[in-house]
């Protein structure tokens, strides 16, 4: 039993008595204190119905007024033809929200599939465009044996790595595959047409002299900055 | 009265195939429970015969409107709510037909209600019970009283409730639960003495 249904219970006359309320009080607080919080008047409009449910109801009037022969009027009546069709109309509703839930129901899963189908094709093109060679990174094969590198075989490991990647000069770690790559060469020209390569720090793998120290030059944002 | 198995639906059913004489089984079911509603709402035994005849009568009058589609105890709910309504109006713009003091009737032994129960004091209590009653959900919110009366003295479900008081189930629950909240905290205050 939901608290809503302890609800409906606890107002029905003879509810309170009901032993799934009991249960249900046992284990929702919530609820036990709702029901002694009203108990005085449901109480009392509980006595009050059962008051006014009893005797004869036959009605030998007191004479305090006259009484009525039976009427009807016109406005009468039309009161109760209002009424009628006002609980039909109501009673149509129900019908009439479920055909415009199935009618929205219908156009969000037309709209999920028309996603769905564009998210398939969207992704079987992207397929067909990566490269396989992602997994097999020649600039981490190279850096492996870095004691014995030569000039040549750090220019062939540049061009290696920036086929695949498109990394930039600021530093981004999280380079990407870029298949095209055009672009990401442009950077590294002025690097390799150097004719001095500086020789390999055989501690480290990397070229020492002028670049490394060109890189630790301080960030100047304006020219003649001191 | 020949006693009848039918429901409320089939009875409407046959009335509206001509068997008129059925229209006093449903008059037999609801009388008691209209005549306490109609009480309660408008503190009057008199007034109260008055709708509850009305009531029968129009229903009567309009059972060609009658739809199966609803219940017949919506719709005689909803035609009396709407004649205590009008009632009252009209009882309020005619000022020489106000009601008589509950309590000052009941205690000079003239009880405007029936005089056929048991005892005196059965009817004395059954007056008084009832004058608390009516002054108490007089006190509330219309809705809240209405939507008190309908669930406690007809005993309509909240469904129903919704439909005669052309409200969501929601606010017919929310109504009834107000409207005892705040008659529970009445009854606290006055220790039951509301007259």
């Amino acid at each position: 039993m939901n608290c809503d249904t302890a609800f409906d219970l606890m107002t029905e006359p003879h509810g309170s008595r009901s032993g799934a309320l009991a249960q249900h009080f046992d284990s929702c607080p919530r609820c036990r204190r709702m029901q002694e919080a009203l108990s005085p008047a449901l109480d009392f409009l509980v006595e009050g119905n059962e008051f006014g449910s009893t005797g004869d109801r036959s009605h030998a009037t007191s004479g305090a007024y006259p009484a009525h022969e039976p009427f009807v009027t016109t406005e009468t009546v039309q009161i109760a033809r209002q009424a009628s069709a006002h609980l039909a109309a109501l009673g149509e509703m129900p019908r009439a929200q479920v055909a415009r839930l199935t009618a929205r129901a219908a156009k969000y899963a037309a709209a999920f599939a028309a996603g769905l189908l564009l998210a398939v094709v969207l992704f079987s093109q992207r397929d067909g465009s990566t490269p396989a060679a992602d997994a097999a990174c020649t600039r981490r094969e190279a850096w492996r044996d870095d004691a014995s590198r030569t000039t040549d075989q750090i220019q062939a490991l540049v061009h290696s790595c920036a086929v695949c990647h498109s990394a930039s000069p600021a530093g981004n770690d999280q380079s990407t595959i870029n298949p095209a790559g055009h672009r990401s060469w442009d950077w590294l020209v002025p690097l390799l047409e150097q004719k001095n390569q500086q020789p390999v720090d055989d501690a480290v793998g990397l070229p020492t002299g002028p670049m490394i120290a060109a890189r630790e030059e301080p960030f100047r944002m304006y020219a003649g900055d001191a | 009265m020949i006693r009848v198995d039918l429901d409320d639906v089939q009875i409407m059913q046959a009335v509206q195939a001509g068997q008129l004489e059925l229209f006093d089984q449903l008059v037999v079911r609801y009388r008691g429970p209209l005549l306490n509603v109609a009480w309660s709402k408008l503190g009057d035994s008199n007034w109260a015969e008055d709708v509850v005849q009305e009531t029968f009568l129009a229903a009567f009058a309009a059972r060609g409107t009658y739809n199966p589609a609803f219940a017949f105890r919506t719709w005689i709910w909803t035609i009396l709510l709407n004649l205590c309504r009008r009632q009252w109006q009209r009882r309020e713009s005619r000022p020489g037909e106000q009601r008589l003091p509950l309590r000052a009737t009941a205690e000079a032994g003239a009880p405007i209600e029936p005089a056929t129960y048991d005892t005196p004091l059965a009817n004395a209590l059954l007056v008084e019970r009832r004058a608390q009653v009516h002054v108490l959900l007089k006190s509330l919110p219309e809705v809240q009283a209405d939507a008190l009366r309908l669930r406690f003295f007809a005993g309509l479900q909240f469904s129903e409730i919704a439909l005669a008081m052309d409200s969501s189930l929601g606010a017919a629950k929310q109504r009834v639960k107000s409207g005892l909240v705040t008659l529970a905290e009445q009854l606290r205050q006055t220790g039951g003495e509301t007259l």
